[in-house]
């Protein structure tokens, strides 16, 4: 998990908690947890109705595309990771291998605007939630109230927000286990044609061939990819 | 994976893809307003969740740059709170940043979205070249260059990956982007410049 506050082998040689450095107090099952939050986090509460208006009921594939991607960066991250535990992985491992601050620099950046920009999008997806709830208050000062008191945890201490972020995944997977076993337990799951097609007009394609299908599947995965991962594994 | 096929096994795609609250949807079909209410309150548990992640890795990356560098993101900003050990100026930035782009975005974060996309693939793809020059330059001994080629492969792959993604992102949202970090690369190389000709007058701490 690319830049989750890494514990891991530097935990033991690293305990002198001078006023300049970080407090290390995460384990790793909390810093596990805070990758499996991302990945099955708000993404999909969220992004599922946006793929499914362009890959229709084939989305699956898409899911499976943007896993195998998500698997591969993973792997390529873990490599880097086990080799500068860090924070800041990226730019620490653009630096490491290239040698070169100002590229590092630039992905330091990029990295920030994704995380700061997700960070932004996500919480007006919450005030969307919040709405059905207060129709009244405006999704703006909603998100803002939520970021405000969000960053007061981040302040307050690593440990309660990594505590706080281990609640909320489990409570995340019951939902999804929710949708999972209802569409069995109605039966839905085994009468459905997953190979269902958006035939939209502009198209004009009334056989969907090879490359109709891939141009739907590819877009798809890229749109998952955006909330699943975007955000970083 | 399972979510989704169960999903469209619940309600199909056309009413998926209408739905501002797709899963709420989905659990309303399944368990009637109970569905729909669960649904709503574990979104709501899910998406704070991620703000919280983003915000902590956010105010980390700072911290961490900001540690580290010589340039390009000011010292102070890796000021540990004495009490509570945390990166607290580096937290207040990355606040202030998320409001700034919330409020002027008046809500409508698409643009912003597509441009995170953008920029989370410039960076996978930065970063698997970097693991490709990284392991070139450690080949040392066989058994470890049998290795890094294991992960050349890999990082070849998530490559070519990537750019397949990226170009479905569309000719605009690439133009936008191409632009955006052209703005970043002439900033960064600005501060530098600044940097430069001050750390001349007097020296750096």
């Amino acid at each position: 998990m690319s830049s989750s506050p890494t514990p891991s082998s530097s935990d033991s040689d690293n305990n002198d908690n001078s006023s300049t450095s970080l407090k290390r107090t995460i384990g790793l099952f909390q810093a596990s947890i805070f990758g499996i939050g991302l990945i099955l986090g708000a993404g999909i509460y969220s992004v599922i109705g946006d793929v499914a208006a362009i890959g229709g009921n084939i989305i699956w594939i898409s899911f499976l595309l943007a896993s195998l991607l998500a698997l591969l960066i993973g792997l390529s991250y873990a490599k880097l990771s086990s080799i500068f535990p860090k924070s800041a992985a990226e730019y620490f491992f653009v630096k490491n291998s290239l040698g070169n601050e100002f590229i590092a620099s630039f992905i330091g950046y990029l990295v920030i605007f994704v995380n700061i920009s997700s960070a932004a999008t996500v919480a007006i997806g919450f005030s969307g939630y919040m709405n059905t709830f207060f129709p009244n208050i405006p999704d703006i000062i909603i998100a803002i109230l939520l970021v405000a008191v969000l960053s007061f945890v981040n302040f307050y201490g690593i440990a309660e927000s990594a505590n706080l972020n281990v609640i909320f995944t489990f409570i995340e997977l019951f939902g999804l286990l929710f949708i999972i076993v209802a569409a069995f337990a109605t039966g839905f799951i085994f009468k459905t044609n997953f190979w269902e097609l958006p035939m939209n007009t502009h198209n004009a394609n009334l056989n969907p061939n090879i490359s109709y299908v891939f141009g739907i599947i590819f877009p798809a995965a890229s749109l998952i990819f955006l909330h699943i991962l975007v955000l970083k594994i | 994976m399972l979510v989704a096929l169960s999903s469209i096994a619940l309600v199909g795609w056309q009413e998926l893809s209408q739905s501002s609250a797709p899963l709420a949807t989905v659990a309303n079909k399944a368990a009637g307003n109970t569905g729909t209410f669960l649904l709503s309150v574990i979104g709501l548990f899910a998406t704070s969740n991620t703000v919280l992640i983003m915000l902590i890795s956010s105010s980390m990356i700072i911290y961490g740059i900001s540690k580290d560098g010589k340039f390009s993101i000011p010292h102070f900003l890796s000021t540990v709170h004495e009490k509570r050990k945390t990166p607290w100026i580096a937290i207040l930035f990355a606040m202030v940043i998320t409001f700034i782009i919330i409020v002027f975005s008046e809500g409508d974060l698409s643009i912003i979205a597509m441009l995170s996309v953008f920029g989370i693939f410039m960076v996978y793809i930065i970063v698997n070249v970097s693991v490709i020059i990284f392991s070139h330059k450690n080949s040392n001994n066989i058994a470890k260059s049998l290795r890094i080629e294991k992960a050349s492969i890999i990082s070849v792959i998530s490559i070519i990956l990537t750019t397949i993604l990226l170009i479905q992102l569309g000719l605009e949202t690439i133009k936008i982007g191409l632009i955006s970090i052209s703005l970043i690369l002439f900033f960064l190389l600005l501060v530098k410049l600044v940097n430069r000709s001050t750390s001349n007058t007097k020296p750096r701490l």
